[in-house]
């Protein structure tokens, strides 16, 4: 079985699979599909996004409205390739394992 | 509203720098904004909320921090690493490896002074910190009753009193009496004397203990002429009955009557110290006349305070004083049960954790000194780095992480040291220690030993630090050739570090010495007695065989001639409370021809002890006029007489040069004038720091059950007679036990024990602060020493005589250290006014001790630096300038 991926990435991923988003939006979303049980703190959620940067599974994306100002701009962000199939596969993992432990319980029920 | 959005946005950005650098670069602003969107949610939510919020983006922001530095991120190279906490330690334990030396020199530097603190704390945790084995222990009173005027803090409570209060009273859950009880325990094995408790039926509940098999008394047990029930400790259930489940019901023959098994109370309920059974108190409240003696346990009510409870006992008591006791001569009194419990450790705490302390902290300066040395030795390595461009900060953090393992391994060493030391010092101490107290490892202790290692880190890494970072390139750089002279600031530093553990170092031989000399003085005070060559055993004479009172005046006179009689034996007595084996029985007398007394006045109490003929001189005794008790006088129908002490005669008949003759009588309305025999010199019944009461001994003729205690005088070995004595007392009576047997010596230690444990613990740590002090003081003038060697050589050879070198090495450190010992002397006399009581009048100046201290460390500090001075002295001039 793959190895487990980070539950805050796996809900960051989810997020942006749903299109190209900016940190704050992601947070948000984060905290709706986890219903309330991952908030990102600042630190957390930007180091995060530098991390599956780094992995290559999210990118930066230009925008086109951004201010002259770098710093002070919003980044948005997108999901990769390579991002959606890292996701895919989680999701595959999950489902395999919801899969068994209902196959247990039955087993048990009877 | 934008305003405080403004502020937050500003404090945030304060935390920020928390974060690691590239974090806070990139997003800085975009997690600006994120925190005001979280805190705009809290900040309706109260004062709490707002807290946590700051305190969760503080943690975020740090474990970011954290989490960067063991995950690097890819593609940056490890010297870019924001904290590189890998590499750091690879170079100190690579650096570690070099310096075996001076790494098992620090590591075993800070573990003694880590151990020591250990030993400490975990006995001020087990005793003061932790909590009781019981249920809601803080909510756990002692009560007994006192009488100011009687010259008593603790009267013992009288069972009226008791059944009193427990009927009125409001504050507690439930309250109890208990006292101690012992029995002749005889069955098929031999016969023991187990000891009890008697308790009223409350008592497991006052505890918050439930019987592990049965049930605690009931109210039918717990009254006069009750059903004889027995409670049997876990202790006893183990070893008499083998755990057997089938216990209750069976009966258990104390003192030769059976008493039924009706439970079995848990092993952590053993309150009284070593109870082994519990037997219903069985008082009457109806009971006449007066008999203190008992102490009271009780469970306050939640929120009740101690001085609540209090207010509350005197406020039943009034009923008490309205009936019997018109003058309010007696009142009860509240305190927490863990106070009363650990009343004898409680004033040498605070001096054994103050010197351990300064122990640690002379330790760190060794440390800071040899770890300076070694970064003043690495200057050039360090100026190297630098010149090619590695950040101070950086250097920093490297020296810092070094030392943070070094502190690590010490704490290890000494946490581990420390334990296996805590073990045979509680070995040692066995029954001085609470039965209760808990010595094991918990997460106090782990807590302490690591906040100490990091404390520790901080305390000598920061001078280190400092020089690595201090100072230019350059001269990092030309200064560090091999041989040369150190920097002038690196050499102060050295030095005022070996002042400063000088300094401290003298504070603890000074509290040492001075201890020790109160220790002197204590146990030179003339106890009235003489303790060597003295053995006493107690024998308890059961009921039924007993009854008669011939029959125990025939059983004494029988074993006392037969005692006697035994080569080695050379004069026997007994009586009914020995010195200092912890037994006090008070009573009130009559003085012919006193003034009858106010109300109001004092009225001290008068210790009462039971003596037969030869008790005296077993005791030795010392009559000051007069004479002791003969055989004549403990016979049935002899007239009764008395003796009395010194502080008996002072008190009641101030200014009669020799009171042989008067008379002193019982309190009663016709009084029985009893006169006086003789006058003993004060024995110090109570141990020698405690005050005398004047005291009376009488003949054992009166018609009471007494439990006596033998004592002997033998020519031997006194702990070589016990068996003499349980060969005659076969022969008097196969089936009594003979108990609590104990040299006079024994008991004169065991008063003194507390008073020596603190003395001999602060005397180890004032040694153990010396040797190393004279270790810091000899290591950094070697060091210095061989640093210098080119200069010394050059020195040496354009015309300074050796004797030039020889004192110029000595001067360099003399100063430090002469301040340092002065300085420490001045703190130490201040300091010593808060050892109080301890110093047993011993002056915090006293000369002998500062004369003494100060010249030994003078001299000692004088040898550690004669070595390398004299290594100095004899350089050969030739070889220091070929380098």
């Amino acid at each position: 079985m793959p190895q487990s991926m980070k539950a805050r990435w796996y809900h960051i991923l989810l997020s942006l699979a749903g299109g190209a988003r900016h940190g704050l939006a992601i947070a948000r979303d984060v905290r709706e599909s986890s219903h309330g049980g991952i908030r990102l703190w600042p630190a957390t959620l930007y180091g995060s996004l530098e991390e599956l940067a780094d992995l290559g599974w999210i990118e930066e994306i230009d925008d086109e409205n951004r201010r002259p100002d770098a710093s002070e701009r919003k980044r948005y962000y997108g999901i990769t390739r390579s991002g959606r199939s890292a996701l895919d596969a989680e999701t595959q993992r999950l489902a395999d394992l919801v899969r068994l432990a209902r196959a247990i319980n039955r087993r048990q029920n009877v | 509203m934008t305003v405080t959005d403004e502020v937050t946005r500003r404090r945030y950005r304060r935390l920020l720098w928390i974060a690691p650098a590239w974090l806070r670069e990139r997003h800085a602003a975009e997690m600006e904004e994120a925190f005001v969107h979280i805190w705009r949610q809290a900040r309706a939510a109260g004062p709490v909320a707002r807290a946590s919020v700051w305190v969760r983006a503080a943690t975020d922001l740090g474990s970011a921090s954290l989490r960067a530095s063991f995950t690097p991120r890819r593609g940056v190279p490890a010297e870019r690493r924001p904290l590189m906490f890998g590499t750091d330690v690879r170079y100190a334990l690579r650096s570690f490896r070099r310096q075996k030396l001076a790494t098992g020199l620090v590591v075993t530097m800070l573990a003694l002074g880590i151990a020591a603190n250990i030993v400490v704390f975990s006995l001020v945790n087990a005793l003061l910190l932790r909590p009781f084995p019981f249920d809601h222990p803080d909510r756990l009173v002692f009560f007994n009753e006192k009488a100011p005027r009687w010259n008593l803090d603790v009267v013992g409570i009288n069972y009226p009193d008791f059944w009193e209060w427990h009927e009125h009273q409001r504050a507690f859950e439930a309250i109890a009496l208990y006292d101690g009880q012992a029995f002749n325990l005889a069955d098929d094995q031999r016969p023991e004397r187990i000891g009890g408790a008697q308790v009223t039926r409350d008592f497991a509940k006052v505890l918050g203990v439930q019987p592990i098999l049965g049930r605690m008394f009931t109210p039918e047990e717990d009254r006069p002429k009750g059903p004889r029930a027995v409670v049997l400790s876990e202790r006893l259930w183990r070893t008499r009955f083998g755990a057997d489940q089938n216990v209750l019901g069976r009966s258990l023959r104390l003192d030769g009557e059976p008493w039924t098994i009706v439970g079995v109370m848990p092993a952590r309920a053993e309150f009284p110290d070593d109870a082994s059974f519990f037997v219903p108190y069985a008082g009457d409240p109806q009971q006449q006349g007066e008999s203190y003696g008992s102490s009271g346990i009780g469970r306050l009510k939640p929120g009740v305070t101690v001085q609540q409870a209090e207010a509350d006992l005197l406020r039943t008591h009034e009923a008490v004083w309205a009936v019997r006791d018109k003058d309010k001569v007696v009142l009860p009194f509240v305190r927490p049960l863990r106070d009363v419990l650990v009343e004898g450790s409680r004033s040498a705490i605070p001096p054994i954790a103050g010197s351990v302390a300064l122990l640690l902290i002379v330790a760190c300066a060794n440390v800071a000194s040899v770890m300076l040395a070694r970064a003043i030795a690495r200057r050039r390595e360090i100026g190297i780095r630098l010149a090619i461009g590695a950040g101070r900060a950086r250097l920093i953090r490297q020296l810092f992480v070094e030392n943070l393992i070094m502190a690590a391994i010490g704490g290890l060493v000494g946490t581990i040291a420390g334990r296996a030391a805590l073990s045979a010092l509680v070995a040692a101490l066995d029954t001085q220690l609470p039965r209760w107290a808990n010595f094991g490892l918990d997460g106090r202790v782990l807590a302490f030993s690591i906040g100490l290692s990091l404390l520790a880190t901080l305390l000598f890494g920061w001078a280190p630090a400092l020089h690595a970072v201090r100072g230019d390139v350059r001269s990092a750089m030309t200064d560090t050739v091999a041989g040369s002279t150190t920097s002038p600031r690196g050499r102060r530093t050295l030095t005022w570090l070996v002042g400063a553990e000088f300094l401290l170092a003298t504070i603890l031989i000074v509290g040492g010495g001075l201890l020790y000399r109160a220790f002197g003085k204590v146990s030179s005070i003339d106890p009235g007695f003489s303790p060597d060559h003295v053995l006493t055993f107690r024998l308890a004479l059961p009921t039924p065989k007993y009854e008669k009172h011939e029959i125990r005046l025939a059983f004494w006179d029988d074993l006392l001639t037969r005692l006697r009689a035994q080569p080695g034996v050379t004069a026997a007595g007994a009586n009914t409370c020995p010195p200092m084996l912890n037994c006090h029985m008070g009573m009130f007398y009559r003085i012919e021809g006193a003034a009858p007394k106010k109300p109001g006045d004092p009225d001290p109490v008068t210790l009462t002890r039971m003596a037969t003929e030869g008790y005296f001189e077993a005791m030795g005794i010392r009559l000051k006029s007069g004479r002791f008790f003969n055989v004549a006088d403990r016979q049935q129908k002899a007239p009764l007489v008395v003796i009395v002490n010194e502080t008996f005669a002072k008190t009641f008949w101030p200014g009669v040069a020799d009171p042989v003759g008067r008379r002193l009588s019982f309190r009663s309305d016709k009084p029985e004038w009893i006169p006086v025999v003789g006058v003993t010199k004060d024995v110090k019944h109570y141990g020698f720091e405690r005050p005398m009461r004047p005291g009376v001994y009488f003949p054992i003729s009166w018609p009471q059950r007494l439990d006596l205690a033998v004592t002997m005088r033998t020519t031997g070995k006194p702990e070589a007679f016990t068996e003499t004595a349980r060969k005659v007392l076969q022969q008097v009576d196969p089936d009594l036990p003979l108990f609590r047997v104990k040299t006079m010596d024994e008991a004169v230690a065991e008063s003194l024990r507390g008073r020596a444990l603190y003395s001999w613990m602060l005397a180890v740590f004032a040694v153990m602060a010396l040797i190393l002090a004279l270790g810091g003081t000899y290591g950094v003038t070697s060091y210095l020493v061989s640093q210098r060697s080119r200069e010394i050589g050059i020195r040496l050879a354009i015309g300074a005589r050796p004797g030039d070198i020889f004192g110029a090495v000595m001067r360099a450190s003399a100063r430090a250290i002469v301040i340092g010992v002065v300085l420490g002397v001045a703190a130490a006399i201040a300091l010593a006014r808060l050892l109080g009581d301890l110093l047993f009048g011993v002056s915090p100046a006293d000369p002998v001790v500062l004369g003494l201290a100060t010249f030994t460390l003078l001299v000692a500090a004088l040898l550690a630096n004669w070595v390398p001075a004299r290594r100095a002295s004899k350089t050969d001039p030739m070889l220091s300038l070929r380098i």
